[in-house]
């Protein structure tokens, strides 16, 4: 353990009053301000009116804690202030995590509670390189379309790592979906234990047979390049394709960039939002945080503004959002040209990036502890937001229908950017999930296909073929594809507002 | 915090208003949303059979609604249609030359390309709704430095069709009293000074001299036509028609018939593009980019939106906590301003072609509007007239010529307040109270008075202001 981290557990543990003992984790531990409001909840019944007042219940809550948080301010953001501890010590249930992590997803953000900087504008839509912006009150204004924790319009595209002015300097994402976040995390983890086992396997066998091995790499059948392993133990990695050299499956991010949805929700919180997480701000590099010191990095007067509790329990919201549905048409002539579309997506090509189902192994959603304390393991079958994933077929094995090979591809030069990132070529992107994709409009990394047909057409670099036999298509001919691909959405839910 | 511990989880659920929504009343909501939820899910299906079959909902011909083919719910239909439509190029999205995607930093009053439909930005608080930080449009810049722009956040969309008609009324009044002096001055030959008022709101006072020409210099809050524009945040807009026409414009490039034939009498090149035809300014190919029937189908259904609500909390605390912050807000002055309620005299709504001679879709506002609707008593919380708000609100540049001052902005309605955060022309306050410490100019003293209220004061006036809400209404999200 670092200094740092052991620092850090200490004053933690010292919130719950059992400093510098192991045992402070699954001791008795007091909850402190958290508190789940109702206002968010895992449950989808199948029942319309049931779904409508549950719906109307949750929004009675949220005006009623609204206006407590007027009385007593701060009483909305402390609801979400839960301490790693109490999550470690056991004290909060999977579903009221959820709910606290959720209660943070869509909290309105102030000044009060850290939002912002000190050092800039309020809000400053065109980032500042690394420090961000902030550009958004709060996570569900850019995650709506579809439901919570949906996309973003292309009004609500983030203008990343510009100079803080000027739009041709940053580059444009769009905010994606955030379903089944957890269950593609798990793919992902999966993914590259089978890559890293087949590169040290390789590894030992070139040194115990003393020549350079050459191994094609491959994980859920999706090909990954080659690797070729020498005998004084080095691996050379030119072949790899649509991964780092580390052969860490990276499944978030337009770049595929980001390995686990802590990473991603704390950068978020971060850039988007100006707070400033407990590990962040230790780790202390001053070109995200800032260098108005170690406390308050960010120098706006808020020191502590997010710890490690709600990173976590934001964390578990993202992990246990519902996956999203296929739900085909009703009329039978949409029907059969639905299945047509189907088959489209295969023999066009579609899928052999966008492969339709993934197996998984397990269900488990493991949330590993930074500081030394227990995991959070959560099983997204039985844990997960309704509908969740569908429990084990009989021979064990879980599907995962999420239209990706979660590794990367070259997209060609007009979808390429004017610059890489973090040494991912500028062209090169992660192939996103298809999975509820007709909730995701507009489409590409940087939203500039209002329709799935114009996301297609832009496809290129390895994607070329692909596109070119669906643009040879005449319009009746493309139908039966945007049929297949609308039928891709989300489960309907009833909410307010 | 006996509040706090009274409010727990399996403690009964705050109702608005205290009971439960029934059965019968939840059961039709569901109808409803479910309703339209199938019939989207279906046109959804059909735009993928056939290429541009959306298009087609909302292609709607002035001439078509001069001769009465479409009544007043099929109208609806095609302004919802148009808020939701995606626009593509193919439709004249965007102009010639003009880089895709997005430009957000608009190019001068060209605009921009901010997003592909109505909704994109309007979707905090619900349907219809206002926009979140990253919606903002920044306007009137050189496409690329945002310091260039000025910066403007989406206000909600429901229940304009009651302030364009009681803006319409002042107008009117404002008009007559000044035509009256104009006529007075003339026929006794002596200059008349009349005040200017309308629904007891002042906008300050002119005269009239005996050669029949008027000395403005002393009108308050309105322009010298003394047309109440009571939409955009500076109060330049006059009818939802020109708000439509002037979104599709500047935020997707989508130029209305309408706009095509102003500018073949008057060219407006700067606003329109140096296009070689007038009836295609942006050079796009495309020309009638939408009909006039579709601004008037908009208006149409806009004007029939639902009102905002005041909605209490349950708890009896927090209501008691309510009506004292509720006769705050008048003690200390916000209610000058941000006036309770105007009276609507005539709610029939008349919306009349710009090009044609056909006769006007008319309504009653009373009667024809989705629920929850106002009464005639609209408690919309604004004078409908502009004020200086002092420096630290004032835009960072001067607008184009004849704009109001940098300073000045229109009495924004309070109506709805507490679903459409970030508050502020430009979204910088995240909370109500910051909003209200940002006021200054004209409302200095009221925000002077309430710093000097006790913290207790202070909330609750945030939780009378937080009450200024929207009915819950079921939805399926899309």
């Amino acid at each position: 353990m670092s200094v740092a981290a052991r620092a850090w557990t200490c004053a933690l543990a010292l919130a719950a009053a059992a400093c510098g003992d192991a045992s402070s984790f699954g001791g008795s531990v007091d909850r402190g301000s958290a508190q789940a409001l109702g206002t968010i909840t895992r449950e989808r019944p199948t029942d319309d009116v049931a779904q409508a007042r549950l719906a109307m219940q949750q929004d009675a809550w949220r005006r009623e804690h609204r206006f407590l948080d007027a009385v007593s301010p701060g009483h909305l953001f402390g609801a979400t202030r839960v301490l790693q501890v109490e999550i470690d010590a056991g004290v909060w249930s999977v579903d009221q995590l959820y709910q606290l992590g959720g209660q943070l997803f869509t909290l309105q953000l102030s000044r009060e509670s850290g939002f912002g900087r000190g050092d800039g504008p309020l809000l400053r839509r065109i980032h500042d390189g690394r420090r961000g912006g902030p550009d958004a009150t709060s996570c569900s204004s850019c995650h709506w379309r579809g439901g919570l924790a949906g996309a973003g319009d292309a009004a609500d595209n983030a203008m990343l790592r510009g100079d803080g002015f000027h739009a041709s300097s940053a580059v444009a994402r769009n905010p994606p979906a955030l379903t089944g976040a957890g269950v593609r995390e798990r793919l992902a983890l999966e993914m590259t234990a089978e890559l890293q086992s087949l590169r040290d396997d390789t590894v030992a066998f070139a040194a115990s047979h003393d020549y350079a091995v050459r191994i094609p790499l491959e994980a859920k059948g999706v090909g990954f390049g080659a690797i070729t392993a020498h005998p004084d133990g080095t691996v050379d990695t030119d072949e790899l394709e649509g991964i780092d050299a580390d052969l860490v499956v990276r499944p978030f991010g337009w770049k595929g960039t980001i390995a686990s949805i802590r990473d991603a929700a704390e950068d978020a919180l971060l850039i988007h939002h100006g707070l400033q997480s407990e590990h962040l701000v230790i780790e202390g590099d001053e070109a995200r945080v800032g260098d108005h010191g170690d406390d308050d990095p960010d120098g706006d007067g808020v020191a502590d503004e997010i710890n490690e509790g709600q990173v976590t329990v934001l964390s578990v919201f993202l992990a246990l959002q519902e996956l999203p549905q296929e739900q085909p048409p009703d009329d039978p002539y949409l029907v059969s040209m639905w299945a047509r579309g189907r088959v489209d997506f295969e023999t066009l090509g579609c899928a052999r990036c966008h492969v339709p189902e993934l197996p998984l192994d397990s269900a488990r959603v493991v949330l590993p502890h930074r500081y030394g304390g227990p995991s959070l393991v959560i099983d997204a079958t039985r844990e997960g937001a309704e509908p969740s994933l569908a429990p084990a077929a009989e021979d064990g094995t879980l599907r995962v229908r999420l239209y990706s090979d979660l590794r990367r591809h070259r997209m060609g030069p007009a979808l390429a950017e004017d610059r890489s990132e973090q040494g991912v070529p500028a062209d090169e992107f992660l192939t996103p999930p298809l999975w509820g994709v007709a909730r995701s409009r507009p489409y590409l990394h940087d939203g500039r296909a209002p329709t799935l047909e114009d996301a297609i057409l832009l496809h290129g670099g390895e994607a070329q073929a692909s596109a070119d036999a669906f643009a040879q298509l005449d319009d009746p001919g493309r139908a039966p594809l945007r049929v297949f691909l609308t039928s891709l959405v989300r489960a309907r839910r009833l909410v307010t507002p | 915090m006996l509040l706090l511990a009274a409010l727990g989880g399996d403690d009964p659920v705050p109702w608005p208003g205290g009971d439960p929504p029934s059965d019968a009343e939840l059961g039709q909501q569901v109808d409803d949303a479910l309703e339209v939820h199938e019939r989207e899910r279906f046109e959804e299906y059909l735009e993928a059979l056939e290429k541009g079959e959306d298009a087609e909902h909302i292609f709607v011909l002035q001439e078509d609604i001069d001769a009465g083919l479409h009544d007043l719910e099929r109208l609806f239909q095609f302004g919802d249609a148009l808020f939701g439509h995606e626009f593509r190029s193919s439709e004249g999205y965007g102009d010639a030359g003009a880089p895709v995607p997005m430009q957000r930093v608009h190019r001068g009053r060209r605009g921009g390309l901010d997003s592909f439909s109505c909704r994109g930005c309007h979707s905090v608080g619900g349907e219809d709704g206002a926009g979140a930080a990253t919606q903002n449009a920044f306007l009137l810049g050189d496409g690329d430095d945002i310091r260039s722009t000025v910066v403007r956040n989406p206000p909600a969309v429901i229940g304009l069709g009651y302030v364009q008609a009681l803006a319409a009324e002042m107008t009117i009044e404002l008009q007559f009293t000044r035509d009256q002096a104009a006529t007075q001055a003339v026929t006794s030959g002596q200059p008349v000074s009349v005040a200017l008022s309308s629904k007891g709101v002042s906008f300050g006072q002119l005269e009239a001299r005996p050669d029949g020409s008027v000395d403005g210099r002393a009108i308050e809050g309105v322009d010298g036509d003394l047309v109440v524009k009571p939409f955009g945040w500076k109060g330049t807009f006059p009818t939802l028609r020109r708000v439509v026409e002037d979104a599709a414009l500047v935020h997707f490039g989508i130029q209305s018939h309408v706009l095509a034939l102003g500018h073949q009498e008057q060219p407006d090149p700067e606003r329109l593009g140096p296009g070689p035809d007038w009836f295609d300014p942006d050079a796009d190919g495309r020309a009638r980019e939408i009909e006039e029937g579709l601004l008037t189908a908009t208006a149409v259904y806009l004007a029939l939106l639902e009102t905002p609500q005041i909605i209490p909390p349950h708890d009896p605390g927090l209501r008691d906590r309510w009506a004292r912050g509720s006769a705050r807000f008048d003690e200390i002055g916000c209610a000058e301003c941000h006036r309770r309620e105007l009276t609507l005299s005539q709610p029939i709504w008349a919306e009349y072609s710009d090009t044609s001679e056909g006769p006007p879709v008319t309504f009653n506002l009373l009667l024809d509007g989705d629920m929850p609707r106002s009464s005639a008593r609209v408690q919309l919380f604004s004078d409908l007239r502009r004020h200086d708000m002092g420096p630290e609100l004032a835009d960072p540049h001067e607008g184009p010529a004849g704009a109001p001052p940098p300073a000045t902005f229109l009495t924004r309605p309070l109506w709805g307040l507490a679903e459409s955060p970030p508050y502020l022309h430009d979204g910088r306050a995240t909370t109500i109270v910051e909003a209200i410490l940002a006021h200054g100019g004209e409302a200095e003293a009221s925000r002077a008075a309430f710093t000097e209220l006790s913290d207790e004061a202070r909330a609750d006036v945030h939780v009378f202001l937080l009450s200024l809400s929207r009915a819950p209404r079921l939805r399926v999200p899309r």
